[in-house]
């Protein structure tokens, strides 16, 4: 899954219409960003990777490239 | 069967609310076969407490986090406050989820629940999992959980978050901030008022019998984050004999948030064990 895929599916996970997020948005600008986002994250990324992202990392997580480098994927376009 | 849905279109992750006869009960599911986790947060928390879990504890098995009473999106209704009487709402909650058998794993006040439906339903528990237990009859904070559930401002907010974490966390403004916000719901602070003055004020010195584990006839193991400033670490004796015991120096009274790597692994490698172990197969 490449950058591009994974932000559409971030995309997707916050109710963001398709191409909302870059990668430079700050997770807490993100009304969508809450526990519950945590967990769907952690299962997309395991279910599109096979790799259960850490919660000590994830919860230091403060923009979306973030998210993107602990998914494994690309941070530059 | 309740009706649950993916939280978003195509996630593993889904959410739901079973009506079962003492109250509807929200939770969150993940994955599907082997022998299901269910996981019981703490006083004041809910489902969303196994942020960092859930989805790590699904590899083999479904894992569902539940509401309890007076908790998250669960029913309001406390009953008499004795939080002994979620053991029989739990207990149909597994059945309106068609839940045979599950490893319970409990967080503070969720580990007492979990033992009381392992007295209840020791065919339904495969395992126990405490984690910060309460209910072990030593002493904890009350004053603290009377300011939990009804923070002045958030700054107080705040600072009761920061005391459940053994360190500076990024997580403790946002987690202040959902306590003060919680706190302003009136039918939400009555039920957990309710449930300090009947289950606990009259423990929190501790002090209490030891708990009677040969009443437990399955797998234990218990929990514990070092710099627990909430129920601190108990003593041996306090203990299930024999039973793993692991504890996590970097953690306080949140271990499966501040530690959740090494805690998952610890449960994951215990409900293997558990599910691997002759007798239990």
């Amino acid at each position: 899954m490449d950058r591009k895929d994974f932000l559409l599916a971030l995309d997707e996970m916050l109710e963001l219409d398709p191409g909302t997020l870059t990668g430079d948005e700050a997770l807490e600008s993100l009304e969508a960003w809450d526990s519950l986002a945590v967990i769907s994250f952690i299962a997309l990324v395991d279910e599109k990777t096979g790799v259960v992202v850490e919660g000590e990392k994830l919860a230091k997580a403060k923009t979306v490239a973030d998210l993107l480098a602990l998914a494994g994927a690309p941070v530059a376009a | 069967m309740p009706v649950s849905k993916p939280v978003s279109e195509g996630s593993r992750l889904r959410a739901g609310v079973a009506t079962v006869a003492g109250g509807p009960a929200a939770y969150l599911s993940v994955g599907s076969g082997g022998v299901p986790v269910l996981l019981l947060h703490g006083f004041g928390g809910d489902r969303l407490t196994w942020q960092f879990n859930l989805s790590a504890l699904s590899s083999r098995r479904r894992a569902v986090a539940v509401d309890l009473p007076g908790h998250g999106g669960s029913t309001p209704d406390v009953g008499s406050g004795r939080v002994s009487d979620f053991a029989p709402w739990l207990v149909e909650f597994l059945d309106a989820l068609e839940l045979a058998r599950v490893h319970v794993i409990g967080h503070s006040m969720g580990g007492y629940v979990g033992r009381e439906l392992a007295l209840l339903a020791p065919d339904r528990v495969a395992s126990l999992t405490l984690l910060a237990s309460a209910g072990l009859g030593t002493p904890f904070d009350l004053g603290f959980l009377r300011r939990a559930i009804a923070p002045a401002d958030v700054e107080e907010g705040r600072a009761c978050a920061a005391r459940l974490f053994a360190g500076p966390s990024p997580l403790i403004p946002r987690f202040g901030e959902v306590l003060y916000a919680q706190g302003a719901d009136p039918v939400r602070r009555a039920g957990l008022e309710r449930i300090i003055d009947v289950s606990f004020a009259a423990h929190a010195d501790g002090g209490g019998p030891p708990v009677d584990w040969s009443a437990y006839p399955m797998p234990i193991q218990v929990l514990w984050g070092r710099a627990d400033g909430i129920i601190p670490l108990p003593p041996a004796d306090r203990l299930p004999p024999g039973a793993p015991f692991r504890v996590f120096d970097t953690a306080g009274h949140l271990p499966h948030i501040e530690a959740a790597s090494p805690v998952t692994a610890a449960i994951r490698a215990f409900l293997d064990g558990c599910d691997d172990a002759p007798s239990q197969s």
